[in-house]
């Protein structure tokens, strides 16, 4: 084998070790029973392995409520995203084609960090009774995920020839038919790699979550730094809670893969 | 019926006037061909046409009745894209099929009708593929079946053969003048290609930077073109140009000096009241001849062979004169390069442009 081709190996080596390593140990923890969380040196497999992590921690501490509550939330919100932005990203793409500073500013709102509007909306959805609502949270998140919206279909849309919307019309088509039967399902593999990646940002989205949800919403990101106490922190519970909301999440990325690098590189993230 | 008119049509793009008071008439059943070189406004007058792009100036009638504020899908008109516009996710069947589900057609209806149009144009094979899967000539006849299952009064054809190699587009040009001809529905083609032109056109519209330039029937416009760039543009190999001045010679024949003393003699009347006015003289290759051993006149326009292409059925000649020119001699003509002589043309195919507007005077 060339060293060339060894040197690539080990280079991927290396990176995967950095990427599989935590989720190996987190893997491990949700099995560990207590005794062996802060063992010293710590086994890599655990001698015994316990169902109680899962118990507590999707139970008693809500990490179940939370898995659904951001499944919800990410969910909701990216739908709501890819539909707005299937929407303007096409009037850009098609009515505007010259707009690459219109959408570059539309872009740029997501350059905000979230922690500058996170207490005027507080302050806002105190007032309007929206705090601590699933509503609330759902619509703040279009704040960074419909930006990203429009400028990522506006580029997918920018890729489909004008030509196949003007035979459609020609054809006979309205522009709500000729978006439903021709340009969407083009446009397919990057609106599902857009709302991929939507659904990404939303389910990670912590500072917003924060500052805008309690009791009621309690979204996983909220959720996770109550599993540390003031005496210890619940390794083996939050582990369990993480496996359980990962693994719907990897299922969908490792199904979708091909979309999501489509949307990656074929869209404006490059 | 069928009848298009273009009544002083202008549309601008940008700062760019792209038609420029544009008047065109289209008759019922006819095979118009707008032919013009690369940006002179063809594809912007058909899409002007399907209702692709609105008109800033004028009327665009159909069968008598203004459609400049009808929409395309209201216009009755089928148009084949250069680069075809297949629906790539759809199967080839829904394609064809997709003019008549917009219309709310019954999908038995729909099925028949495919099944019809497929077989005409000889796809029934491709029905359950898909786009990616099919070749360009395959995709061609597509998009022919989608425009010819809507039965409309007019098609509209932008450059739709430019991506088919040569051999498919022969075969392309015959199919749909012939399936023009059975149908009877008034075409409109764009293309750059003159030949293609020459062969399909009932009449051919030249265009040039917005303007028609001559609208007539193929030979018309290739015998007697109305200007130099008209006549410069049909034809293959294309005419020849020379700057010449319209000269009484010393035996008090007018003609048309060419060179230091080299004349060419138009066959004209008219040529006695150009005397002393410069002009452009054209004659085609066809019209061109080569004599190596020319006669004792000092009047001939003498050349020397500069290269020899035999193309199969002819050779072009390429003679170095007062400038290049091409003739096309017979395939068994043996030139060589640097063989010297004269250039003679036919007197009744010289035709005489003036130097300024680069309009016919002969």
């Amino acid at each position: 084998m060339r060293l060339w081709t060894i040197g690539w190996i080990v280079a991927v080596a290396v990176v995967l070790f950095f990427f599989a390593a935590p989720l190996y140990w987190m893997v491990t923890m949700a099995f560990k029973p207590e005794i062996y969380w802060a063992f010293s040196p710590p086994p890599l497999f655990p001698p015994q392995t316990t169902s109680l992590n899962f118990y507590r921690g999707l139970l008693v501490m809500g990490g179940a409520k939370g898995i659904l509550d951001s499944l919800f939330i990410a969910t909701s919100n990216s739908l709501i995203s890819l539909f707005f932005g299937l929407l303007a990203g096409y009037g850009l793409s098609r009515y505007l084609p010259r707009s690459k500073n219109l959408s570059f500013f539309i872009l740029s709102q997501r350059m905000l960090p979230a922690v500058a509007f996170a207490v005027p909306f507080y302050l806002l959805y105190r007032s309007i009774h929206l705090y601590d609502s699933y509503l609330g949270i759902i619509l703040v998140d279009l704040t960074f995920n419909l930006p990203l919206a429009v400028w990522m279909m506006k580029n997918f849309l920018d890729e489909i020839p004008r030509e196949l919307d003007e035979s459609a019309q020609v054809d006979g088509a309205s522009l709500f038919r000729t978006l439903r039967s021709v340009v969407v399902p083009t446009a397919l593999p990057g609106i599902v790699g857009t709302g991929i990646l939507l659904f990404m940002f939303s389910w990670n989205e912590f500072v917003l979550n924060l500052f805008l949800t309690i009791v009621n919403v309690t979204p996983l990101p909220t959720l996770i730094p109550k599993f540390t106490g003031s005496h210890n922190i619940l390794y083996g519970d939050v582990s369990a809670v993480a496996l359980v909301a990962s693994i719907p999440i990897i299922i969908v990325v490792i199904a979708l893969q091909k979309q999501l690098v489509r949307a990656l590189t074929f869209g404006g993230v490059k | 019926m069928g009848d298009l008119v273009l009544e002083s049509v202008s549309k601008t793009l940008g700062s760019t006037k792209v038609l420029d008071n544009l008047n065109l008439e289209a008759k019922d059943k006819e095979f118009l061909v707008i032919l013009g070189p690369s940006g002179c406004g063809k594809t912007t007058t058909l899409r002007c046409i399907a209702g692709l792009e609105a008109v800033d100036e004028g009327r665009i009638l159909m069968d008598g009745k203004e459609v400049n504020n009808l929409r395309a899908k209201d216009r009755d008109v089928a148009m084949v894209f250069q680069n075809y516009a297949i629906y790539p996710t759809m199967r080839i069947k829904d394609n064809i099929g997709f003019p008549l589900k917009v219309r709310h057609v019954p999908k038995q209806e729909i099925d028949r009708q495919v099944r019809e149009v497929a077989e005409l144009l000889r796809i029934e094979n491709l029905l359950d593929r898909k786009p990616g899967e099919l070749s360009g000539g395959e995709r061609q006849r597509v998009a022919l079946a989608r425009a010819l299952i809507r039965k409309p009064r007019f098609f509209l054809m932008d450059e739709p053969l430019s991506n088919l190699d040569a051999k498919l587009r022969m075969q392309a040009r015959t199919e749909i003048k012939r399936l023009q001809h059975e149908l009877g529905v008034t075409t409109i083609f764009v293309t750059h290609d003159q030949a293609e032109a020459m062969a399909m056109a009932d009449r051919i519209a030249v265009m040039d930077k917005g303007v028609i330039q001559q609208v007539a029937s193929p030979l018309e416009i290739y015998g007697l073109p109305s200007d130099a760039m008209v006549a410069g543009f049909v034809g293959s190999p294309p005419m020849n140009f020379l700057d010449a001045t319209i000269t009484r010679m010393s035996n008090g024949a007018i003609a048309a000096k060419v060179g230091e003393d080299a004349f060419l003699s138009p066959e004209s009347e008219g040529l006695k009241e150009m005397e002393g006015r410069d002009v452009v003289i054209g004659f085609r290759p066809e019209d061109t001849s080569f004599n190596p051993t020319p006669g004792s006149s000092s009047h001939n326009l003498t050349a020397e062979v500069y290269t020899v292409e035999p193309m199969g059925t002819f050779t072009i000649v390429t003679l170095k004169s007062v400038s290049l020119i091409k003739a096309l001699l017979p395939l068994d003509t043996k030139l060589s390069v640097g063989d010297k002589g004269a250039i003679e043309v036919k007197k009744d195919r010289i035709r005489v442009f003036d130097k300024t507007s680069g309009k016919r005077i002969v």
